[in-house]
This record gives structure tokens, C-alpha cells and sequence, in this order.
């Protein structure tokens, strides 16, 4: 087995309409631009919505790879050329959403050929604490949690932790809060997480950074650009560029770590 | 939940009837076919072992000498020799061989079938009410209870109890408590849909069986029926009173093994349970003990609480 150096990371929120799918896109520019070839997969399985904030019609999915015999390669669509791709879900298939475990690893075997070209692998995963999305977030490397200071943001997101930590032994995670009005709000925001993560589940999360709340990002989602292209120099848009930078340093710091890993770990009950 | 159109026979008559015309499917024939080659290479197992034959090869094929000989027969009314053997050949029935009585003077074997039905409908129905009594209702349940294992599909049985029917007996008359007795058949057998088993197991006491059906759906269905037996007003001598009945619940899923005793019995603690918490209401049978989904992921409230306010209070 050649040495793995794609380091996978799931981007996931527990509460819908935080601005997951925003930052994965941007995130993934700004490693993209950084020279990392990235594939963004939308994990949002049968409400996919990565490909209208591109604003691309991709006529083949993932749905494609389970029922008919397409290589990942034709179903993965270029964002832009040379590194940036991202693989569209389906809409509207309801039986997608409740994958079961041989559905997803049947899936997962399909498409392991194709993340050795990237260094990173971005899951961007569906709102919720369905079995898809709890399995996919305990196959990857790292996990993201996107939370905004809303309450219903913050107990949603904790859910979500304590499913995954109680129930499958996952027990890192990184926060990003978005759309703060300020850095205190943003600090106080992951503070009020990890404290109680620290309390009742005797997890640390780490705080990964803050997305400032910025009007220049609803703009860009208007436009079906990528927030980074778009207005590089709005308030979001650093902010997204220092995570970035954060994450391409936690790769190279993981790569030996990485080596004898697959992209996407196999679950126990899962194999594949 | 699909509903079965109203019969318009008089009640006690409708399920007869439709169980009547039922047996004469082709896929009822075939049912019954498959049923008895199964039973058949059972039992030629249990021969092969009793006679202690290590040799596992074809059984023979040849007519023996002496020794027992049965042939089994069964009639079958509207079907033609054509249809037959074009049926035999679909479903590899050629070891079965068939007799034309269409021409011939065994009329009386026509009475005699019609008489076998007969008897085997009254052996496992009740004369009051048409519906399953208790012993057929019981082998339907192992019957079902089988195919959930095998397919890993999901079943539910309600048992449904008259409260305070004695107090109608002792009012009305006997007369009146078999009306009341049919009419509830009659909820039971609109209600369901055509693979749901309805039966009268004892003086007020009906059972459900609800192939496919969680618990969860099966309380949804019972609550309804309930609902609509308590808006239904009875008269006897005169009189008008209303009815209620109380229910409990028992499931079983998948791989799990149930046995239909146990299947029972669940229900009836249930039905108990229900009884002892003020009777007219649905209860389901939990195993004690067993919390029906992880209760180790949910949050708490302090948690919830500590969320908000950033401290204990």
C-alpha cells in the first residue's frame, strides 16, 4: 500500500442553516489556492446543496456509484481546474439519507481510488444526527464543528458531540463559531461549548476560530462564487484564510501519523 | 392504514363468505401445495433419521411393493384440466397428478369437500361473531411469527377487552351482549387489512394480529378504534348505553426469536395494565427493564441548562 497523504476532515454542525456548507466551500478555496489539490464531498446525502452554492447543475451524483457502474472519476466536477473538486450528492432521495452500513461502505470502497490525488478530503455533512451523518464524522481524520452563538446553535451542536462521544468514541473535535457579532460573543460562544463538553462528556474541543458575521458572504452565496473569490479582503474572508492556514500546518504536523492510515477510516461494524 | 370495504352481509356472515371464496385461488391451491411439500420433505427427514440411513442420496423414486400408501386429495372447484397442467409445469407440480371429476358421477365427492370446509370453518371459527377462535388464532400467530423471523419484518398483537361487559349482560340480556359482541368483530374486521388476523379468544376478550406493524402504529390503530367505538350508541330494551373497550400491545421484531404464548402473554399485561390505569385506553408491553432506545446520548436538562447560562443555576 502506497503511503496515505490525504488528511479527511468532516465538517459537520448539529443544528441546519449555520453556515456549514459556506465555510467548507471557502475553506476548501483558500487550501486550493494554498497549492493543496482538495476534494469537497457533498455528504448532505439526498439534500444536497454544495452544487447550487456553485451555482453547477452536475447531471451525475454519488447515487450514480451505487447504482450503476460510473467511475468516481466521472462524477467528480472540477470547482476549478487543476485541484479543486467537489463530488455532488442527489437531491430528493429520501433512501439516501438512510444509508445503511453496507450502502456506505459500498460507497466509501467506491470512491478510495480517487482521494489519493488530494491532500485534503472535506466532508460536508448534512445537519442532524442521522446514522449517515454520525458515521461519516467518525470515518475521518479530524471533525469541525461549526456553531453560532444562537442557543439553539449551541445545545444542537452539543448533541451532537455527546451522540458521537458517547456512542462511537469520538471524542476530538474542532469548533469554529460563525456569524459572532464580535470576538468576545465568539469566545464566550466556544467557552460556554467547552465548558460544558468538558463537564458532562470529560471532552476538550478546540477552538479552531471564528467567522466574523459579514454581509459580504450573503452577497457572494447570491452570486454562486465562493466568498474568497469574491471579496478576498471582507472581514469572513480573513478569517476563513487563518483557519485555512491553520489546517495546512495540522496536516503537515499529522502527515507521518497519516502514512499508514486510510482516508477514510473503516468502521468496526463496517468493513470495507 | 388501507380499510377493507364494508361487506354488506349481515355481521358474523361477512368473513364466512369471503373466507369461502377465498380457498378456491389458484394461490391458495398453490400455498396449500408448497405447505404440504414442505411438510412432506420434513417428514421424509425424520424417516430417513428414525430409520437411521446415513446414505443422504435421492430418495427413491419407484412405487414400494407393500407397506403404507396414502394419496392426499383435495378439490378443487373451477379449475380445468388445461389450467392444471399449465400450472404443474410452472411450478414444478408434476409429481402431483390430478383427476378430472367435471363428467364423471362423483358428484357426491363435491359434497363431501363442501362438507370438509365446512367442518374445518367451524373448527376454527367462532359461530357468533365469524372471527378466528382461539386455537386457530394461535397457529396463524406461529404461522406469522415465523415469517417475521425469516424476513426480519415486524409484528404486533392487540389483545382488546369490553370493559364492564358483564354490566351489559346483567342489564340487557344475553342477547344484547352478543350484539355488542359482534358489533366489536365487526370494528376489528373493517379496521384491518387483508392479512390482519381478527380473533375472539374468550367471553370478551378479541385479538388483533398486525403483520408489518410497530407497536407504535399498532396503538395509533387501536386508539382510533376505540375512538370510534366509544362515539357509537347501543340500544336494548329501550335503553341506550355506549361501550369502550381497553387494549394491550405486544411486539416483536426481526431476529428475535417470539413465541406466540409469549407474544400473548406480553399483551395481556399490557391489556392489564391498562385495565389498572382507569380502563378505555391503549397500553404497550415494554420489557422491564430495557429503555426502547439509548437513553445514554440524550441531553439532560442540567445540560441544556449549563448551556444557556454558562453556570449550575
Amino acid at each position: 500500500m502506497t503511503q496515505n497523504t490525504t488528511l479527511s476532515v468532516s465538517i459537520l454542525s448539529g443544528k441546519g442553516g449555520v453556515g456549514k456548507t459556506n465555510i467548507a466551500l471557502n475553506l476548501g478555496y483558500c487550501l486550493y489556492r494554498g497549492g493543496h489539490p482538495l476534494l469537497l464531498m457533498d455528504c448532505d446525502l439526498g439534500l444536497a446543496n454544495l452544487d447550487v452554492l456553485l451555482g453547477i447543475a452536475p447531471d451525475r451524483n454519488m447515487q450514480d456509484l451505487l447504482d450503476s457502474d460510473a467511475a468516481p472519476r466521472d462524477i467528480a466536477v472540477p470547482i476549478e481546474q487543476g485541484g479543486f473538486d467537489f463530488l455532488p450528492a442527489a437531491s430528493g432521495v429520501p433512501e439516501l439519507v438512510e444509508m445503511d452500513g453496507d450502502m456506505r461502505a459500498l460507497l466509501v470502497r467506491k470512491l478510495e481510488p480517487l482521494f489519493a490525488a488530494y491532500n485534503f478530503l472535506f466532508l460536508d455533512l448534512g445537519a442532524g444526527i442521522n446514522p449517515t451523518v454520525l458515521a461519516f464524522a467518525a470515518m475521518t481524520h479530524l471533525r469541525i464543528v461549526i456553531v453560532t452563538p444562537e442557543p439553539t446553535s449551541l445545545t444542537d451542536s452539543y448533541a451532537l458531540m455527546k451522540v458521537l462521544s458517547t456512542q462511537h468514541g469520538v471524542r476530538d473535535f474542532f469548533v469554529i463559531v460563525n456569524q459572532a457579532e464580535s470576538r468576545k460573543e465568539e469566545t464566550q460562544t466556544f467557552e460556554r461549548l467547552a465548558a460544558a463538553c468538558r463537564k458532562f462528556l470529560d471532552i476538550e474541543p478546540q477552538f479552531l476560530g471564528g467567522v466574523r458575521l459579514d454581509k459580504a458572504l450573503p452577497d457572494a452565496v447570491r452570486k454562486q462564487k465562493p466568498l474568497m473569490r469574491v471579496a478576498p479582503q471582507s472581514p469572513a474572508a480573513q478569517d476563513l484564510f487563518s483557519i485555512a492556514v491553520k489546517l495546512q500546518r495540522m496536516r503537515a504536523a499529522l502527515l507521518p501519523e497519516l502514512a499508514n492510515k486510510r482516508p477514510l477510516r473503516a468502521l468496526a461494524e463496517e468493513p470495507y | 392504514m388501507a380499510r377493507r370495504p364494508t361487506d354488506a352481509a349481515p355481521p358474523g356472515d361477512s368473513g364466512d363468505s369471503a373466507q369461502a371464496s377465498q380457498s378456491s385461488r389458484p394461490g391458495q391451491l398453490l400455498g396449500e401445495l408448497d405447505a404440504l411439500r414442505r411438510a412432506l420433505a420434513e417428514e421424509a427427514a425424520r424417516v430417513a433419521r428414525a430409520s437411521d440411513v446415513t446414505d443422504s442420496g435421492p430418495e427413491p423414486r419407484e412405487l414400494p411393493d407393500d407397506g403404507p400408501l396414502l394419496a392426499v386429495a383435495r378439490l378443487f372447484p373451477g379449475m380445468t384440466r388445461h389450467r392444471w397442467l399449465a400450472l404443474a409445469e410452472e411450478h414444478g407440480l408434476r409429481e402431483w397428478f390430478a383427476i378430472d371429476l367435471d363428467k364423471s358421477s362423483n358428484f357426491n365427492l363435491r359434497e363431501l369437500q363442501k362438507a370438509v370446509e365446512e367442518l374445518a370453518h367451524q373448527r376454527d371459527h367462532d359461530p357468533l361473531t365469524g372471527l378466528m377462535n382461539r386455537r386457530a388464532f394461535l397457529r396463524q400467530v406461529e404461522l406469522e411469527l415465523q415469517r417475521v423471523h425469516r424476513g426480519g419484518a415486524e409484528i404486533s398483537l392487540a389483545m382488546v377487552d369490553l370493559d364492564d361487559f358483564k354490566r351489559v349482560n346483567d342489564t340487557w340480556g344475553h342477547a344484547c351482549g352478543d350484539l355488542v359482541l359482534r358489533r366489536m368483530a365487526d370494528v376489528l374486521r373493517d379496521a384491518t387489512r387483508a392479512y390482519d388476523v381478527a380473533g375472539r379468544i374468550g367471553g370478551e376478550e378479541f385479538v388483533l394480529l398486525l403483520p408489518g406493524a410497530s407497536p407504535m402504529r399498532a396503538q395509533a390503530l387501536l386508539e382510533r378504534l376505540l375512538q370510534q367505538l366509544r362515539e357509537e350508541t347501543f340500544e336494548c330494551r329501550g335503553e341506550t348505553f355506549r361501550i369502550s373497550f381497553s387494549s394491550g400491545i405486544a411486539g416483536c421484531k426481526g431476529a428475535t426469536v417470539c413465541r406466540a404464548e409469549e407474544l400473548l402473554d406480553r399483551a395481556d399485561k399490557a391489556l392489564y395494565e391498562a385495565k389498572g390505569s382507569g380502563k378505555a385506553r391503549v397500553r404497550v408491553y415494554r420489557l422491564p427493564g430495557v429503555p426502547d432506545y439509548d437513553r445514554s446520548t440524550m441531553v439532560q436538562s442540567d445540560e441544556k441548562q449549563f448551556l444557556f447560562s454558562g453556570n449550575d443555576d
